[in-house]
């Protein structure tokens, strides 16, 4: 995949339909975190998307607890061949997970619960047990191509590129994440 | 989508309610009567006055009773809710749930259990902006309790326009007090907005006020007819 240079991010919505009542809960408080962090960013949703190739950095959003149906879209095949770097978050997660080979099997988690970092990464930093607030219905079984950096798959990295997925939400409790994404070279 | 709106008549739920009938079906508005002031859960304030909210707005309303002991009132909830669904066939429930993390997660889990879709279109939104949103949208809201230092006499009855807002402001930087009442700072009632077919007039109401607390007793109040607007 040949990409371009424009330094924005995408944050892609992937709620139930473009500019849904859950894209206030899932899309907004993203967006928000990283424009705060100096990010000049667009705001899609995966139907709409024609070119991610345009974007320097894609976040891929939550979704509510009952709305997986962008899970297996063909639509979001394109994240196969990204190289660049790709942040999803929960069902976002559940995204990447699945178009690189994985399963995502039903397990709902909702609350504050502690992470267990389990290897270093530019992203999270290093092993330890931080606090984060989880709201999705499924748990993850990564394909070989991933590498699970935190206990129970709630944070993985691809192997070889800059794309991370975290099952809980960052935008609550933890920002820092979203701002690290933004200015770091992750 | 036909969702049920957690509703006190309080801005949260108030402008939440807003944006559920902007994109969805908003067919009832829940509200939980608590016995318990302290409520962890629920507001408290002039609760009563939802119910001449909700004519207002012109939206059916199920109240519901609970006593307010911790976790207990969960079980009241979920009985409220369920009752909502038999009642007007929902799919889901909507929240005023700004940054409240105990709230949010357990109503997630009520409508996890029971196969709903659950909706907080506030979560996470910049106080300070979602307060000049409301003014900007129409909202007219006024404080009708404070039980943080330094929210004094002054702030009841009052209604939230720029100059409060500049002041909740300073008191953000000064004292960490939450804008918008995140932390049970200060509780509203909403008189008139853009989704009110009639708007609320309050003809007698009381300040009590002692140590860090106060209410703003609303004794009597009446629906006035808005021109251009059917009731």
């Amino acid at each position: 995949m040949h990409c371009g240079d424009d330094n924005v991010i995408l944050v892609l919505d992937l709620c139930y339909r473009p500019e849904s009542l859950s894209s206030y809960e899932f899309v907004d408080p993203v967006a928000n975190a990283l424009r705060r962090a100096g990010a000049e960013i667009d705001v899609l949703h995966y139907r709409e998307l024609e070119d991610p190739c345009i974007y320097e950095k894609v976040v891929l959003c939550g979704t509510a607890l009952k709305d997986s149906r962008c899970l297996d879209d063909e639509r979001l095949s394109w994240i196969r061949e990204w190289r660049r770097p790709m942040l999803g978050i929960a069902t976002g997660a559940a995204v990447i997970c699945s178009v690189l080979g994985g399963s995502v099997l039903p397990g709902v988690h909702i609350g504050m619960e502690d992470v267990r970092i389990t290897v270093e990464t530019r992203l999270l930093g290093e092993p330890r047990a931080m606090p984060a607030f989880h709201l999705h219905s499924f748990r993850l079984v990564p394909p070989s191509e991933l590498i699970e950096v935190a206990e129970k798959c709630e944070a993985f990295v691809c192997r070889d590129r800059p794309v991370y997925g975290l099952l809980f939400n960052p935008e609550v409790r933890n920002r820092w994440i979203l701002e690290r994404f933004v200015k770091c070279e992750v | 989508m036909k969702l049920g709106v957690l509703f006190s008549g309080g801005k949260d739920s108030v402008f939440a309610c807003c944006r559920a009938m902007e994109k969805e079906d908003v067919r009832c508005l829940i509200t939980i009567i608590s016995e318990n002031e302290d409520s962890y859960m629920f507001h408290t304030q002039n609760i009563g006055l939802a119910e001449l909210v909700a004519s207002a707005i012109g939206i059916d309303m199920l109240k519901w009773r609970t006593q307010g002991v911790e976790e207990m009132e969960l079980e009241d909830m979920r009985d409220a809710i369920i009752e909502a669904r038999r009642l007007y066939a929902i799919d889901g429930i909507v929240t005023g749930a700004i940054e409240s993390v105990y709230q949010s997660s357990r109503i997630q889990r009520i409508c996890s259990e029971l196969d709903l879709w659950c909706f907080n279109p506030l979560w996470q939104i910049d106080q300070l902006d979602y307060l000049r949103m409301l003014i900007a949208r129409g909202f007219r809201v006024i404080v009708t309790g404070v039980f943080a230092y330094p929210l004094d006499e002054s702030f009841l009855g009052a209604e939230i326009d720029d100059g409060m807002i500049a002041k909740l402001e300073g008191l953000q930087r000064r004292y960490g007090i939450s804008p918008s009442g995140e932390g049970g700072e200060l509780e509203t009632l909403v008189l008139d907005g853009p989704i009110f077919r009639r708007r609320l007039e309050v003809l007698r109401a009381a300040r009590l006020f002692s140590g860090n607390r106060g209410r703003y007793v609303i004794e009597s109040a009446r629906l006035v007819d808005k021109p251009g607007h059917p009731n």
